[in-house]
């Protein structure tokens, strides 16, 4: 899937790893956030540039400038802008603590895992399933959470496909 | 006005199609639910109207009905937003922050009421104005911009970037970062002059490039939902004010004309250029009228003109963003970005058509359907303030579920696509560290809206000039665009020259959305 695109996914995952490189809190102002970030995106433009030698050129003429010209200025432009970064750095951010972190991890997760949860189980699953884990992350009591989950589930499954005539995977629940 | 009335019968056959049933209807909901948006944090006006735009988009209606409903949308959030800066000081969007300051400091005083009532009556004043001033200034400015080449279009791309990189947060060059990113999300997909495919990891679901709704939702909404998760494990919750009863008399509102009336000056100016938007507005005439009428040291204290000045800029420069967006096809904001994904969805294509005489019933019903707006929003607002603040009193762990829930299903029926999905997520996650980090997230947003017809208008150019790069800097008003990207680029530096103090104090907090 869009794991293989584009690799800003690795800027989540790389400054993901990085309150262990910055979370000696109350010393000095770090600057190593930035850094990372420029560091990053150095590597995004680079590979960005270097990138256009795949394309494959078709028998279009493309006269002086082509689907290249611009992404290559792009590019180099984007990777000179975190060189700044690099040079100069702002002062880290406040990073959350290890036991957020992973709350948030799980939310993403969650997040991604939908999408597959819509093709196999449908709507009225996925939402459910995703309502009572982000609540739950939310601090919410899971008495109501479950039933306030599905009954809203059905609900919004049932006002798109009959009112707004938007088709929403029912999945195995079949059409209401 | 008069000109309108009689030669052109256009401004009243659009009252007359939008005061149709169906179209009166549409901009109540419109309203209503965007200032519902408004009121709750963590949407805020650019998911409002990216999710709303393709569950539309479904339904059918007529281009200028679902425009309608999404600029009523966009209204209306403008109107929330203060609810909340009041109440709770706490903005429910970017454009609404500087309000915190009179305005929660008078709801601490038990003026709360006042405050409502004066961001309402102001933000109506200057709706209205700034629709007069679309109306008046569209048109011709419209004719100006058809005579645009290549060259001058893609000057004042490039100067819609710089000014959008330059404000919209306090690193320009993080800003500058943000626009270069979008630009290159804009390239993945199909070249459509020679059919070259760019960057899409050979997923053919990639070829018709990343879609704008997706990554939208993705960097506002559900990185919103991520921020908010760490506060609330923080154990950050504000305090709530109530409002007794919402009025203003007649002395106080006589007191606070005059900011009404200035900030809605300022604040349609600001709208009118290209890249800046409703939250530059609100910061700028708070910063003007405090210098103008602050005698006595009241402003920050709960002073009623700290209200006035910077609800009615940031609904008049709503209005006057438009104004770039219909002539030249340059959003001033976020959330125009987002309407221009739209207009360009339907087909119009403001820019390189003069939309007011290309499909004026469709212009003319908008422009006509935003006086209603207005006048629905300020006749909503009294009753029903007190009711959309009780929404506030949903628990997170229910709220932020139905607001991720609603945002997949706005990214879902772009495309019926689980992959939509996949890459909204990533785009969230790529949000809230941009966040964390100070990276502002519009001018992503406008990159990638505006990157196609930045690339096309380049190519053209060279084209047209055998490859020779003067070719951007030749004649005056290109000269002109150039110096204006330098100039806005180096803004601060040039207005702390001038001043002697610092600029971009005043813009601190406005890296979250423009």
């Amino acid at each position: 899937m869009a794991d293989s695109s584009i690799d800003p996914a690795t800027a989540g995952e790389g400054s993901a790893g990085q309150p262990s490189s910055s979370s000696g809190k109350l010393t000095k102002p770090s600057h190593a956030s930035d850094r990372i970030l420029g560091i990053i995106c150095l590597v995004l433009g680079a590979w960005y540039v270097f990138e256009v030698r795949t394309f494959v050129e078709t028998a279009f003429g493309s006269g002086p400038v082509g689907p290249k010209t611009l992404p290559v200025i792009l590019g180099i432009f984007f990777s000179a802008m975190a060189l700044v970064l690099i040079v100069r750095p702002d002062e880290s951010p406040t990073w959350p603590s290890l036991g957020i972190w992973w709350q948030l991890a799980a939310v993403v997760a969650t997040s991604f895992l939908y999408g597959q949860l819509l093709d196999v189980g449908g709507f009225i699953i996925a939402s459910t399933v995703l309502s009572v884990i982000v609540g739950l992350f939310f601090k919410g009591p899971i008495a109501k959470l479950l039933p306030l989950s599905f009954v809203f589930s059905v609900a919004v499954a049932f006002i798109f496909n009959n009112w707004l005539t938007l088709r929403l995977p029912v999945g195995w629940w079949g059409g209401f | 006005m008069g000109r309108l009335l009689i030669e052109d019968f256009n401004l009243l056959d659009g009252f007359a199609a939008a005061l149709t049933w169906e179209n009166l209807a549409l901009a109540v909901i419109g309203c209503l639910l965007g200032t519902l948006i408004g009121v709750l944090p963590g949407i805020g006006p650019i998911t409002g109207v990216a999710i709303l735009f393709p569950i539309t988009l479904r339904l059918g209606l007529p281009d200028a009905s679902t425009l309608i409903l999404l600029a009523s949308v966009y209204y209306g959030t403008q109107y929330g937003g203060s609810t909340t800066s009041i109440l709770l000081n706490v903005p429910g969007e970017a454009s609404s922050v500087v309000t915190t300051i009179d305005g929660y400091q008078m709801a601490r005083k038990g003026r709360a009421g006042q405050a409502l009532a004066i961001a309402a009556i102001g933000s109506f004043i200057a709706g209205i104005g700034a629709v007069i001033g679309l109306a008046l200034f569209g048109p011709p400015l419209s004719e100006v911009a058809t005579q645009f080449q290549s060259p001058q279009k893609f000057m004042v791309i490039l100067l819609a970037f710089a000014t959008v990189s330059s404000l919209a947060g306090d690193n320009l060059y993080k800003g500058l970062l943000a626009v270069s990113f979008g630009v290159m999300l804009s390239t993945v997909g199909i070249d459509l002059q020679t059919g070259v495919v760019r960057y899409s990891f050979g997923q053919p679901g990639l070829h018709e490039g990343l879609d704008f709704v997706v990554i939208a939702i993705g960097l506002f909404a559900v990185s919103e939902v991520l921020t908010l998760l760490e506060d609330t494990v923080k154990g950050e919750n504000p305090a709530f004010l109530k409002a007794e009863r919402i009025w203003v008399n007649f002395k106080e509102f006589m007191f606070s004309l005059g900011a009404i009336i200035r900030g809605a000056v300022i604040g349609f100016f600001i709208g009118l250029l290209p890249g800046t938007g409703a939250s530059v507005a609100g910061f700028m005439s708070y910063g003007l009228e405090r210098r103008f009428s602050d005698r006595d040291g009241t402003f920050g204290k709960g002073d009623i003109r700290g209200v006035a000045a910077p609800e009615s800029a940031n609904n008049a420069a709503a209005g006057g963003s438009l104004v770039p967006l219909f002539t030249l096809g340059i959003p001033g904001s976020g959330t125009t970005a987002v309407l221009l994904g739209v207009l360009i969805s339907m087909g119009i294509r403001p820019g390189s058509g003069n939309v007011f005489e290309d499909s004026p019933e469709l212009i003319w019903t908008l422009i006509a359907s935003m006086f209603i707006g207005n006048a629905i929003l300020l006749i909503l607002n009294f009753p029903l303030v007190k009711m959309f603040v009780q929404i506030l009193r949903i628990p997170s762990w229910f709220l932020m579920p139905v607001i991720l829930v609603i945002s997949y299903i706005g990214v879902y029926s772009v495309n019926n696509s689980s992959l939509d999905i996949t890459v909204m997520t990533l785009f969230g996650v790529i949000g809230y560290f941009m966040r964390k980090m100070g990276v502002p997230l519009a001018p992503i947003l406008m990159g990638l809206i505006l990157g196609d017809d930045l690339e096309q208008n380049f190519r053209r150019t060279l084209l047209a000039n055998d490859g020779s790069y003067a070719a951007f800097l030749d004649g005056w008003l290109n000269i002109a665009l150039a110096i204006g990207v330098v100039v806005v680029l180096f803004l601060p530096q040039i207005v702390e020259l001038i001043r002697g103090e610092s600029f971009r104090d005043e813009f601190a907090d406005t890296t979250a959305e423009v």
